[in-house]
């Protein structure tokens, strides 16, 4: 457990660098923010990354993941007529609630990769990536500390998790391409994006109500049945994911 | 979906088709100076073309006008800094550096999606698992093994909807059923994909994953070819990174445009060295060399 909780200390300070970064990059107008918040965000990627090849995890653990994130990028491809409209967030909240951070945040980062090299990759990835990455992680820790036992609490997470997924990318614009970043900017720029922004936001509480429950249920009985991601290794060791 | 999988700059080590792949856009992202950025965005446009095709082209300009205008008006409508005054309201001015700044960023931003939208083009999935299948074993196996779900899932939810739709031929139904009916083929999914990876993953065990050094699908070496093209690209966008980091290309908005006259010499030779290095793919199948022929 020592090595678990060291771990999840260091993701977390892993997970709050790029905002401190954005914020200086906005205040002092760095003329190379386009690039540098894209490498900033990599970064912090990367910790999650390296302790997931650390863990050298069993082929179970593994699968699933490919899995949901396969369900979560076709979700969104599916519903992409409607602008905004997508499973992918609930998608998320949900592995990361069942299966712990660890795969809530693969399976975010993955599908937003995954989706984007059918809908396009662009400067965007790394973004999205973060924070689908993010939700994920939060809803695991969540998840672990039965803060959602109330579906209430849950459908107000949901909710606040697509507007501020959507508030986040729009960072990504403010900062690299709009300069000085002043309040009217901001003020301007989530007026204009309010309408999806809604969307997004009660969509996620939409696709929570109906799969919530249900697919909560599965995704544990296959815990149970397979011991996949579960906190008893063969071994006898314990898995941090 | 490439109308031209194979060419000889994509016959390269994998390594320089990354280098081109990400250097192209963050060289970009770093341009200050307008002349470059115009060059930058259409070397985008034309290697676009030439990887993609025509429609491509169309559907990316269709797709990104809008954000050029978006990130133009706001930086033009927030921003009031400049000494050529278009107009002015009472409380703030309106001007035309600041409408030209927006502009430039704009057409920044689109040309760095252009240069995304080639990324694929240029470097393939099985390259790019390539170039990080070795440090992210995991992370690779889980990407490589999502693309190979994708087509497999797409069968899954065909088949699931012959097996429960028996609304083919009947009237439109109230949205509730078909919500509900919606939900019900989502979760059948979901139980065939969780139980068929139980499957998958039983089976890899089996066959000794993580058992030992894993390959790879594809191996390349890096020949002298690949040396001689590294070295022209390092020389072309050194010259750019060069002339960027001394000065010479220097162009700044505020308070009036401005800019070095006396280095014209230099701001020509630099948007010359990168066109060159942004359309090496493309003069390189042109001139046919640089690469081993298929």
């Amino acid at each position: 457990m020592g090595i678990c909780t060291k771990s999840i200390a260091f993701q977390i300070a892993a997970l709050l660098l790029p905002p401190i970064f954005l914020a200086v990059m906005a205040v002092t107008a760095y003329p190379y923010a386009a690039a540098a918040s894209i490498a900033v965000i990599l970064l912090a990627l990367l910790p999650f990354f390296i302790g997931f090849e650390q863990k050298k995890p069993r082929p179970r653990d593994l699968v699933p993941i490919a899995v949901m994130s396969v369900i979560a990028s076709l979700g969104r491809a599916l519903f992409a007529a409607v602008p905004n409209f997508k499973p992918t967030t609930a998608i998320v909240m949900i592995t990361g609630m069942q299966f712990g951070p660890l795969a809530g945040f693969l399976t975010g980062a993955l599908s937003a990769l995954a989706s984007n090299m059918f809908l396009g990759q662009g400067p965007w990835t790394p973004w999205q990536m973060y924070a689908w990455g993010l939700i994920g992680f939060l809803s695991g820790i969540a998840g672990q500390r039965k803060w959602f036992r109330r579906s209430g609490v849950l459908y107000f997470a949901g909710f606040l998790a697509g507007i501020l997924f959507d508030w986040f990318l729009n960072l990504q614009y403010l900062i690299g391409y709009i300069r000085p970043v002043s309040w009217q900017a901001i003020v301007l720029t989530y007026t204009a994006g309010l309408g999806f922004d809604l969307v997004h936001g009660s969509s996620t509480v939409l696709f929570l109500m109906l799969l919530e429950k249900p697919w909560g249920k599965k995704l544990h009985r296959l815990k149970m049945k397979y011991g996949i991601l579960s906190a008893q290794e063969e071994k006898g060791e314990e898995s941090c994911i | 979906m490439h109308i031209r999988p194979y060419t000889l700059f994509s016959t390269l080590h994998p390594v320089i088709l990354l280098g081109y792949a990400l250097g192209a856009p963050i060289l970009t992202m770093c341009m200050g100076n307008p002349w470059c950025l115009l060059v930058s965005f259409g070397c985008a446009l034309v290697m676009e073309w030439f990887y993609l095709g025509e429609q491509f082209v169309w559907q990316g300009i269709r797709g990104t006008w809008l954000l050029f205008l978006l990130i133009m008006i706001l930086n033009f409508m927030t921003n009031h800094r400049g000494m050529i005054i278009l107009f002015q309201t009472r409380t703030r001015r309106y001007t035309l550096e600041s409408l030209c700044y927006g502009a430039a960023n704009g057409l920044l931003l689109c040309a760095v999606i252009f240069w995304f939208r080639c990324f694929s083009a240029v470097l393939s999935n099985q390259k790019f698992l390539y170039l990080f299948g070795r440090r992210f074993q995991t992370a690779a196996l889980l990407l490589s093994m999502i693309l190979k779900l994708f087509p497999e899932t797409q069968y899954k939810i065909t088949q699931i909807r012959m097996a429960q739709d028996d609304s083919a031929f009947q009237e439109k139904e109230a949205l509730k059923v078909r919500l509900k009916k919606g939900m019900r083929q989502i979760s059948c999914l979901l139980e065939w994909s969780m139980e068929d990876s139980i499957e998958t993953a039983d089976s890899m065990k089996a066959r000794g994953y993580g058992a030992g050094r894993r390959g790879q699908y594809e191996r390349y070496h890096f020949t002298s070819y690949d040396l001689g093209a590294l070295a022209v690209m390092l020389c072309l966008s050194g010259t750019v990174i060069m002339g960027m980091v001394l000065g010479k290309i220097t162009f700044s908005y505020y308070p009036t445009f401005t800019w070095n006259k006396e280095m014209l010499v230099w701001n020509v030779l630099i948007c010359f060295c990168e066109a060159g290095f942004l359309l090496m793919p493309c003069w390189m199948e042109v001139i046919g060399a640089g690469g081993r022929r298929r």
